[in-house]
């Protein structure tokens, strides 16, 4: 049950990073190297919080 | 581990969780923790709770497996970077080629964007060592060197030294772990990269201006007692999600190989031998694509470690963002 949500969360997240970044590079494709290593920081972070939830919902569960 | 060890006939569900917590938890067992019987390791225990510190320092099998990546590591780096210094040619091969790539791609795209023209240079070595350290050990994780030796055991090679139960030999043929899969291994590194980007800022700043540095200045002062307790949170969350990202990658990610696997041993128990055969192809497959994953991510998280590490050093120093 935890885990389902936080995957649901992680998934919104992801899903928009992904969004802006392939209309980011889209645009500006000459760009496209300094965009990804953005996208990287941003997608650890989302992803960060997932895991927590996670490993809590596996300990406590 | 699963073919290190004689599948009863009663196999229930049960057995599945407690095969994906013995892959990757180190054993209570004291028999099992106490891999090596050193005499000064024991009496080491004994003197450190004499005084109050509940510290055990006898080498389990996750400690060994900590020395073993760390001297590969080392040793790898430090062989390959000499025979290419002290060789009058200068021509890398292959290993170096890649290990030249490696670093040449984390100064240009972290440590120079991130740290700085200026700095990244101080803080090199150790984004350097954190990001090998990590890969080696995630890699490592996935090759089962010493499920191998638990598969020669019980092919019929009947060593007298793998009957011996609790020896050396017979333990690790149990099969190995990802060192970084425990969550003590990456407390301590994400404790050695916490003082780095705290050391980062008291080098630059002076002691009492980084401290001052963590809040921004020129707020209206009521402001000052909401922004002070949130940055000084977020100082000690950094270390606690690096911790808990790395060991929740790789944990997650052997939890699930090995219940790929106990699919067939379930599918044979509940419906029979021939579920069992006929599962085994999809769970196999299931299986292999997953380690191929798995070893994409091995590479990712040593580089989100590294990346990580470098981001917040270069919080330290450039504060006005």
């Amino acid at each position: 049950m935890g885990a389902g949500l936080a995957v649901i969360g992680a998934g919104i997240g992801i899903g928009l990073i992904g969004y802006g970044v392939a209309q980011a590079i889209a645009r500006q494709p000459e760009a496209a190297g300094e965009i990804r290593s953005q996208t990287f920081l941003l997608a650890i972070l989302v992803e960060g919080a997932a895991i927590l939830l996670g490993l809590l919902s596996l300990v406590l569960g | 581990m699963i073919v290190g060890e004689k599948i009863t006939e009663k196999w229930s569900m049960d057995q599945a969780a407690q095969y994906a917590k013995d892959h990757v938890i180190d054993s209570d067992k004291l028999a099992e923790k106490n891999i090596f019987d050193f005499e000064f390791l024991t009496t080491l225990t004994e003197k450190a709770s004499a005084f109050g510190l509940p510290i055990d320092f006898a080498i389990s099998k996750h400690v060994f497996l900590l020395f073993f990546v760390s001297f590969i590591t080392v040793g790898t780096i430090v062989t390959l970077v000499q025979s290419y210094i002290s060789h009058k040619k200068n021509i890398p091969n292959k290993f170096m080629s890649m290990i030249e790539m490696m670093v040449v791609y984390l100064r240009e795209d972290v440590l120079k964007t991130t740290i700085g023209d200026k700095e990244h240079r101080d803080w090199a070595p150790l984004i350097y060592t954190i990001f090998f350290f990590v890969l080696f050990s995630n890699i490592l994780g996935l090759i089962p060197i010493f499920d191998l030796s638990g598969l020669i055991g019980s092919l019929g090679y009947k060593f007298e030294i793998f009957k011996e139960k609790y020896n050396f030999l017979y333990v690790l043929s149990k099969g190995g772990n990802t060192v970084t899969a425990n969550i003590n291994v990456t407390f301590a590194l994400a404790t050695i990269s916490f003082f780095a980007f705290i050391g980062a800022g008291i080098k630059k700043y002076g002691f009492m201006q980084h401290w001052k540095n963590l809040a921004p200045s020129g707020l209206p002062w009521p402001l000052y007692f909401v922004v002070v307790p949130i940055e000084f949170m977020g100082l000690f969350i950094r270390p606690l999600a690096l911790t808990l990202r790395l060991a929740g990658n790789m944990m997650g990610g052997h939890i699930a190989l090995v219940i790929f696997i106990t699919f067939i041993f379930s599918a044979n128990a509940e419906l029979g031998a021939f579920a069992g055969f006929a599962i085994a192809p999809f769970s196999v497959a299931l299986a292999l694509g997953l380690t191929m994953l798995e070893l994409l991510v091995a590479v990712i998280q040593a580089y989100v470690f590294a990346l990580l590490t470098a981001v917040f050093i270069g919080m330290a120093i450039h504060v006005d963002h």
